[in-house]
């Protein structure tokens, strides 16, 4: 499964360390929370994580942090234990003690993660309607219900919600879905382009799908055009798979190569480019003979330098990336405790 | 890659000049040493730089966490990795066993 499900996960985990900060509530449900996040960062299992999230929501369904402990369970129990039938019962019975709007889509955004291997029986459409009933949605929750969409293939629905949020794709909007955050102009224009961008590319997806052929290609070219790129180059949003995916089914197997290559060169990014590519590869070839070799090669031309950095260790001593890693094989991680 | 799974991977092949490098983004030391301890992590761990010595963000243009970044012995950037899933531990020992 997918890129989305990979940052769900993660926007699980930055809940719980968010959470870690406020502490001066004192109800019986923000009590069981704070222990929750005392014990969770001292759990290795998906068992043992799945089981602190099901005994939250079994005793406190409705509250602010019931979206997060969705998530825990549909990826811990749904994918990590394999058990994604337990995992939508587990969520499906919390959602009928859900209220609180917002929360009512959260859940249900997480349930949708689970359509892949149950069948999931929601209207993506009324689940998203339901909320902007009560207010406008966010940028983050147009780009949920789109993802979803796409993986769904209710295009309509994609094309409709991925515009919307390139309505929002504006340093302005930006900033005001976070007003207690400080960010810098450079930040907040950043990431105003890689809304745009991740827009755009979506939306020419949809579009695509829906047999607008020349406004999809525009849309890919749009997107293009934003420059919204990784370390490495390629963009950050699924664009190359997307462009792609369409060259190829009209027959344009060079520039689909080209497109997926780039995507695909670096690893698997949760797009499927690679399979995708193998597709592409095959169609030229008569065969995927040379596939790996040519992944390869690929990889090896679009391959950057990595930039040198000096940090301290948490003995006090100045380390440059040169002095560990020159000539051996190195894996750079990022990361901050959960 | 969750921290704790990279340690098995560098114990086993360091020998052969594999490396792991982990910066911390967020600067909450205490919360790391912490960590690292626990774990018994003891490949290289770095703290991130404040403001204009800032690499995270501002070099690798990295957002999400974990995300992780695998280089040649020519210092070429040959594969990446954002998160963490089911799985992801075998791709990355064959990347890594590749490189070697």
């Amino acid at each position: 499964m997918s890129r989305k499900t990979t940052i769900l996960t993660l926007v699980v985990l930055v809940g719980l360390a968010g959470a870690c900060a406020k502490q001066e509530q004192a109800s019986p449900a923000e009590e069981a929370w704070s222990a929750l996040v005392e014990e969770w960062s001292g759990l290795d299992t998906a068992e043992e994580k799945t089981t602190l999230a099901e005994n939250y929501l079994a005793e406190f369904p409705d509250t602010e942090h019931s979206g997060s402990m969705a998530g825990v369970v549909v990826y811990y129990r749904g994918q990590e234990m394999e058990d994604p039938q337990g995992a939508y019962d587990v969520v499906a019975s919390t959602l009928e003690h859900i209220v609180d709007p917002e929360q009512r889509f959260e859940v249900s955004m997480e349930l949708f993660n689970l359509a892949d291997s149950v069948e999931v029986p929601l209207d993506l459409a009324q689940v998203a309607n339901s909320l902007s009933a009560h207010r406008p949605l966010t940028y983050s929750e147009h780009q949920q219900v789109f993802e979803t969409a796409v993986d769904l293939e209710e295009w309509m629905v994609a094309d409709e919600h991925a515009l919307a949020a390139l309505d929002m794709a504006t340093p302005e909007a930006y900033r005001a879905d976070y007003p207690d955050r400080e960010f810098t102009d450079e930040d907040v224009a950043e990431r105003a382009q890689t809304r745009k961008a991740t827009a755009l590319a979506y939306d020419g997806w949809a579009l695509y799908n829906m047999g607008d052929t020349e406004l999809a290609f525009a849309r890919f070219a749009a997107a293009d055009e934003v420059g919204s790129v990784s370390y490495l180059g390629i963009p950050n949003t699924p664009l190359y798979t997307f462009w792609g995916r369409a060259a190829m089914r009209e027959g344009d197997l060079d520039t689909a190569i080209e497109l997926l290559g780039a995507e695909a060169a670096f690893g698997n990014d949760g797009s499927g480019a690679e399979a995708f590519l193998r597709d592409a590869y095959t169609a030229k070839n008569g065969n995927e003979k040379g596939f790996d070799e040519f992944l390869w090669a690929t990889r090896g031309e679009l391959a950057k330098r990595v930039d040198d950095f000096t940090l301290l260790d948490y003995e006090g001593n100045q380390i440059s990336l040169a002095d560990v890693s020159t000539g051996k094989v190195t894996l750079l991680a990022f990361w901050f405790p959960t | 890659m969750e921290l704790p799974r990279l340690q098995p991977l560098y114990e086993q092949y360091k020998d052969q000049g594999f490396e792991v490098v982990a910066v911390e983004a967020k600067r909450d030391a205490e919360r790391a040493k912490k960590f690292i301890e626990e774990k018994g992590l003891t490949y290289t761990t770095l703290e991130n730089g404040e403001d204009d010595q800032e690499v995270v963000g501002s070099i690798f243009k990295v957002r999400s966490f974990p995300s992780s970044f695998l280089i040649d012995r020519d210092g070429k950037v040959m594969y990446f990795h954002l998160g963490f899933e089911a799985g992801d531990e075998e791709r990355l020992e064959d990347e890594i066993k590749t490189l070697l």
